[in-house]
């Protein structure tokens, strides 16, 4: 029998993206934590997710040491705050080493700071416009 | 020298008043538009009204070159995002950071803001060098 060894992910915010972010990295195999400090955020998503949900502030280390963060693969920062994914994600790569590291971010200038080989960025309004393109044959 | 304060609200004040006694030049920036009308009214120095966290408002408050950016905002996440925008893209020398969670000073430095503060971590600093003969606690830098 060949060793299989676990693969954690961690997701901070459990919005429309976030939890669906969650609901992904669980079905194709991860063992997720979704951190969210609002517990309405977990309403009907509990019954469809299989990981762990954990109520409080992602972009508090304390919270993401003592929920995986050192033990991740991969961790998603997906709140709605550019400032707190952008920080989340830095010390997720920066700090605790997580090997794949995303951030939702729609500040472009905010992006341009960021390494793209450490936190690999995620900017909604981009892929909007770029998916509005692509329907209105625009390009 | 030239210093830019970027949120905060009773600390700007203060920090302001002593900043100008010694000869500083000093821009002001802050969301809470009222906030911004109060303080425009007692002090004579540029305030902009906007979110420090964004380049075009950084670019509205003209601190290109600048010598010191001091993050006041009771966000982490903010200080952190205000501090870099202003050394990577208005080439600001000193950012000074305040950090509420203590355990973000090292974190910050890390990512390399110059000066971090947080008044928790100070406080635990004093405690663990201790008082001196006189019993006046004293912080090694």
């Amino acid at each position: 029998m060949g060793l299989f060894r676990i693969r954690r992910a961690v997701v901070v915010g459990c919005g429309d993206f976030g939890s669906a972010v969650a609901e992904k990295l669980s079905s194709v195999g991860y063992s997720v934590t979704a951190i969210d400090k609002d517990a309405s955020a977990f309403n009907g998503f509990a019954s469809r997710f299989g990981g762990e949900m954990v109520l409080g502030d992602g972009s508090d280390v304390t919270v993401l040491e003592e929920h995986g963060v050192r033990e991740a693969c991969l961790l998603a920062a997906c709140t709605g705050e550019d400032s707190i994914n952008y920080f989340v994600g830095r010390i997720a790569r920066e700090v605790y080493g997580t090997e794949r590291v995303f951030a939702r971010i729609e500040d472009e200038d905010l992006i341009g700071l960021l390494d793209e080989s450490t936190v690999e960025p995620i900017c909604p309004h981009a892929i909007c416009l770029a998916e509005f393109c692509r329907a209105a044959r625009i390009s | 020298m030239r210093v830019a304060i970027a949120g905060g609200r009773s600390r700007t004040d203060y920090l302001v008043e002593s900043l100008l006694e010694a000869g500083n030049e000093v821009v002001v920036i802050n969301a809470d538009r009222r906030w911004c009308e109060r303080f425009a009214s007692r002090h004579d120095v540029p305030v902009i009204c906007g979110d420090a966290t964004k380049r075009f408002v950084l670019d509205d408050a003209d601190i290109e070159g600048f010598d010191i950016i001091i993050a006041l905002s009771d966000v982490d996440a903010d200080n952190l995002v205000i501090c870099q925008m202003a050394r990577y893209y208005f080439n600001v020398r000193r950012q000074i950071c305040t950090a509420y969670n203590p355990r973000n000073v090292p974190i910050f430095k890390k990512l390399g803001v110059s000066t971090v503060i947080s008044a928790t971590y100070i406080m635990s600093k004093l405690i663990e060098d201790g008082p001196d003969i006189e019993g006046n606690a004293v912080f090694h830098v």
